[in-house]
């Protein structure tokens, strides 16, 4: 009983109340800081929103979380000693963690793509669907989550497929040595020139790219737009096996002549 | 030329479907209970001249080679609306043969773009979906590959003299290209920024979009594009049939690169 009233009398409850008061109302007044802070964030950083509000919403809780120890007593100066030795062990323990943190805020400047975008890493391609404080995150074609950690995009050379409005399609054509050249780049400008979704400009180009092995090696590059890309893909190079199925044009494989030596014995009878 | 007879509302009630021939597509709309099934051809012919339109079996709608859509509502309604219009993008015109206007010239051009088809349905005028009649090509307009606008490339080419005849299916458009530098000006392409023509049909059965008109100024390397009201004096006792897709905010228009207007 007299330890109940010393409790209450001794200044220590009130300490306590003001400790869940501040714990309390300031969790809350973060909450609402929080709210404004996501509204004026959402139309200037879209696709970093969710990183720099992270970030914030842990500062602001370990601001309440040492105010309200302070008011319990604790001497924070003792604890932040304590704290710099164990942020030290820590930081051995998490120096990945750490240098991910670094490397999200440099791409967080650099901007090298956004949510929605798609891109190449390493042999990963896929569309960003959250960047995020240690790493970054995509959706492959085939449906598939892959975490990306952020230190590794750093290092890693990145493609963006989807930065620029219009793309280019390569397609390398082998042609056999005695096949009609002038005949295959009238074909293939016909078939550019006649499919809606490759771009009249940047104009179709073809190249001979040189004598390969087995064939003339020819390169025919059409461009367009990035979000018809796929479907104009698959739509001329089958316009183009037709094509060249009906006008008789032959796509080379690869020959090879084996010849017997005297003294070889002569092939076994089929 | 007669008018079109295509443009309007044309009666297809409950269990009956209609077929429209409209030059380069070939338009079928079934309407079944609470829904309207539209099906379509787009053929790569962008001179195919316009054929029949009325009431056909549904039975004889073909099942295969067709693009489909199906769009549901609460009405049974008995009416579909086809209403022409323009492409949802500029396109990009080019002459034959680029050619050179002299300085302290001017010259109208005539092209032709193809003309959309609007479909809205019932009394309501709830819109269905917009149909290319021709569905142009791509092209990309724009000093390099990184800066630009995606448009349509128009096959048709710019003349200096009024086309003799329009096809039915492709509206016409004035372009006045005024130089008012001393050096010569080359014109290669221009943009057409179709999204904001009003589109007009004249007396005689021909589409008109309202004409533009582009003008050299400071120094020859700003150009001032105009988007002129009302239809060209060509155009004989035209009356609107559809207005801008966008409405033209001349502040962002009217001076731009020249670049950005013809190259």
């Amino acid at each position: 009983m007299d330890t109940i009233f010393e409790f209450l009398t001794g200044g220590r409850a009130a300490n306590l109340l003001r400790a869940l008061a501040i714990l309390g109302f300031g969790v809350l007044a973060a909450r609402i800081a929080m709210a404004a802070f996501d509204r004026w964030l959402a139309p200037r950083f879209p696709n970093h929103r969710i990183l720099l509000r992270r970030a914030v919403w842990y500062g602001l809780l370990f601001l309440i979380g040492a105010s309200t120890l302070r008011q319990l007593g604790f001497n924070l100066s003792v604890l932040l000693g304590a704290a710099g030795i164990l942020t030290v062990a820590i930081g051995f323990a998490s120096q990945t963690s750490a240098s991910n943190l670094i490397s999200g805020i440099f791409l967080l400047t650099e901007r090298p793509f956004t949510i929605g975008d798609i891109i190449t890493v390493g042999t990963t391609t896929g569309e960003v669907i959250s960047v995020d404080l240690i790493s970054v995150k995509l959706r492959t074609p085939d449906n598939l989550l892959v975490r990306v950690p952020n230190e590794m995009l750093l290092k890693s050379q990145i493609t963006n497929l989807s930065h620029f409005a219009i793309r280019r399609l390569d397609i390398a054509l082998p042609i056999a040595f005695d096949g009609d050249v002038g005949k295959v780049k009238r074909i293939l400008l016909a078939l550019a020139d006649k499919n809606a979704l490759v771009l009249d400009e940047p104009a179709p180009m073809f190249m001979i790219k040189g004598f390969g092995t087995y064939a003339l090696e020819v390169q025919f590059s059409v461009w367009a737009s990035r979000l018809t890309f796929l479907e104009m893909r698959n739509s001329i190079q089958t316009e183009i096996q037709k094509a060249f199925a009906d006008e008789g044009i032959r796509i080379p494989v690869p020959r090879y002549e084996v010849q017997g030596g005297a003294g070889l014995p002569p092939p076994p009878a089929a | 030329m007669p008018r079109p007879a295509w443009p309007g509302r044309h009666p297809i009630p409950v269990g009956t479907a209609w077929r429209w021939c409209l030059g380069p597509l070939t338009l079928y709309a079934d309407n079944r209970p609470s829904e309207w099934r539209l099906s379509w051809r787009s053929e790569r012919d962008p001179t195919l001249e316009p054929g029949e339109l009325g009431p056909i079996d549904p039975a004889d709608i073909p099942a295969e080679g067709l693009q489909a859509a199906r769009f549901t509502s609460h009405l049974d309604e008995v009416s579909l609306e086809l209403v022409p219009g323009l492409a949802d993008r500029p396109v990009v015109i080019r002459p034959d043969t680029a050619f050179w206007l002299l300085g302290g010239e001017r010259v109208d051009l005539f092209a032709s773009t193809p003309v959309w088809v609007g479909l809205r349905a019932g009394e309501s005028g709830r819109t269905l979906t917009d149909l290319p009649s021709f569905r142009p090509s791509d092209t990309w307009f724009g000093p390099n590959p990184r800066e630009g606008e995606l448009a349509y490339s128009s096959k048709t080419r710019a003349r200096l003299d009024r086309e003799p005849r329009v096809h039915p299916f492709r509206a016409a458009t004035r372009i006045t290209v005024v130089n008012h530098e001393a050096d010569p000006l080359r014109i290669e392409r221009v943009k057409v920024p179709v999204p904001n023509l009003a589109l007009y049909l004249d007396e005689e059965g021909t589409f008109w979009t309202s004409p533009i008109s582009l003008e050299r100024i400071e120094g020859g390397t700003v150009g001032r594009l105009q988007v002129l009201d009302g239809p060209p004096a060509e155009a004989v006792g035209a009356t609107l049939v559809a207005p801008a897709r966008q409405p033209w905010r001349e502040a962002h228009g009217l001076t731009r690169a020249l670049g950005a207007l013809l190259s």
